[in-house]
C-alpha cells in the first residue's frame, strides 16, 4: 500500500462571523460500552482547553452513573468552578469515525461542551478562509493513530 | 506564501504554547509573550505586565467588558509569528483591577492568516496574501478610534 497516497477523511466547519465567531460542530455520544446512541450535541473545536468535557445533562441518557468515575477534576469555565468526573465515551464528529475518549462530564447541566486539544492533538486541525468565509477543518490521522484518543483517558483512569 | 512552522511546547496545565513577538505601533517597543493559540477563544488577549513593557498606555484603548467585567481595553499591537510579516490586531489587557493571566491568540487573530494548520505538535502559520490589507484597515481604525464591529466592517471590505 502506498501510505504517501492514503487520504483521510476530513469534516469542514463554517465559522458563523456574525455570531459567535467560534468553530462549533455536532457530535454524536455513544455509550462505549453498549453502543447506547444518546444525544448530538453542539461541541465547541478549542485548541485552548486541554480535555474534552461535556454538560451533565448529557450522561444520563446513555444509562451511566455520572459518579461512578475514579477521576475527578474541578473545570473553570467563564470563573465558575463546576466539579466534572471522567468517563469513556464515543463521539463521532459528522460522518468521521468515532472515537473514543476519557470525557470531563460536568456535575450540572451545562452548555460548555468543548473537545479539547487530548482529541485534537490526534487530528489534523486547519483555520483558514479569512474573515469572509472562516472556515475550521478535521482531518482524521490515521487510525491507530485516532485510536490514541484513548490513551489519554487509559493513562488517567 | 511563505510559512513559519514552530513545535508547540505544552505547560504544567497541558495547554500549548508558542512565542509570539508584540509590539507597539507606538512606541515600537517589542517583548516576546508565550501565547495559547486557542480556536476556543474570541479575542486575543496578554497579560498587562506585558503591555506595560512595551509601553502601552493600557487605559488610553477601548473600554472592553471580558465575562460581564469591566476595566479591560483593546488596543491594536503589531504580532509577529515566526519570520512572517507583522499582522495588526486588537487585544485585550485588563487595567489592573482585573487581569488576564492567560496570553491567548483567539479565532480571529489566526484568521488573519492565509491558513494556521495544528498537526502533530506543531504548528504552522501561512502568510495571507491581503495581510498588508487588513494591518492598514486596522491601523486606520487605531487612528480613528473606531473599535466597534471592525472585524465585520473590514470583512465585507477584503
Amino acid at each position: 500500500m502506498n501510505l504517501l497516497a492514503q487520504s483521510f477523511a476530513a469534516l469542514t466547519i463554517p465559522i458563523n462571523w456574525q455570531t459567535e465567531k467560534l468553530p462549533y460542530t455536532n457530535v454524536k455520544i455513544y455509550n462505549v460500552k453498549t453502543n447506547k446512541v444518546g444525544a448530538t450535541v453542539r461541541m465547541l473545536i478549542d485548541s485552548g482547553a486541554s480535555s474534552t468535557s461535556l454538560g451533565g445533562q448529557y450522561i444520563k441518557p446513555l444509562g451511566i452513573d455520572l459518579l461512578k468515575s475514579k477521576v475527578k477534576a474541578a473545570l473553570i469555565s467563564l470563573g465558575r468552578q463546576q466539579d466534572a468526573y471522567q468517563h469513556k465515551l464515543k463521539m463521532q464528529l459528522g460522518n468521521l469515525t468515532p472515537i473514543t475518549v476519557g470525557v470531563f462530564v460536568r456535575e450540572g447541566p451545562s452548555d460548555d461542551n468543548i473537545i479539547g486539544w487530548d482529541v485534537l492533538n490526534k487530528a489534523k486541525i486547519e483555520l483558514f478562509g479569512g474573515w469572509t468565509k472562516p472556515q475550521l477543518r478535521y482531518t482524521e490521522l490515521a487510525q491507530a493513530a485516532m485510536g490514541n484518543a484513548g490513551a489519554y483517558f487509559r493513562s488517567r483512569y | 506564501m511563505a510559512s513559519a512552522t514552530i513545535k508547540l511546547a505544552l505547560d504544567s496545565g497541558g495547554n500549548i504554547r508558542i512565542p509570539v513577538t508584540v509590539t507597539n505601533p507606538k512606541t515600537q517597543k517589542s517583548t516576546t509573550v508565550d501565547v495559547l493559540p486557542d480556536t476556543g477563544a474570541q479575542t486575543t488577549a496578554i497579560d498587562n505586565k506585558f503591555a506595560r513593557q512595551i509601553g502601552l498606555d493600557i487605559k488610553s484603548g477601548r473600554p472592553q467588558t471580558v465575562n460581564g467585567l469591566t476595566g479591560f481595553y483593546t488596543h491594536i499591537l503589531l504580532l509577529k509569528v515566526g519570520n512572517l510579516k507583522v499582522v495588526a490586531t486588537p487585544v485585550v489587557i485588563g487595567a489592573g483591577e482585573y487581569n488576564l493571566t492567560v496570553n491567548v491568540i483567539g479565532t480571529p487573530t489566526m484568521l488573519q492568516f492565509a491558513s494556521v494548520t495544528y498537526q502533530k505538535n506543531t504548528i504552522t502559520f501561512t502568510e495571507a496574501t491581503t495581510t498588508q490589507k487588513q494591518a492598514a484597515y486596522a491601523d486606520a481604525y487605531m487612528a480613528a478610534r473606531e473599535y466597534p464591529g471592525w472585524y465585520n466592517k473590514i470583512g465585507k471590505r477584503i
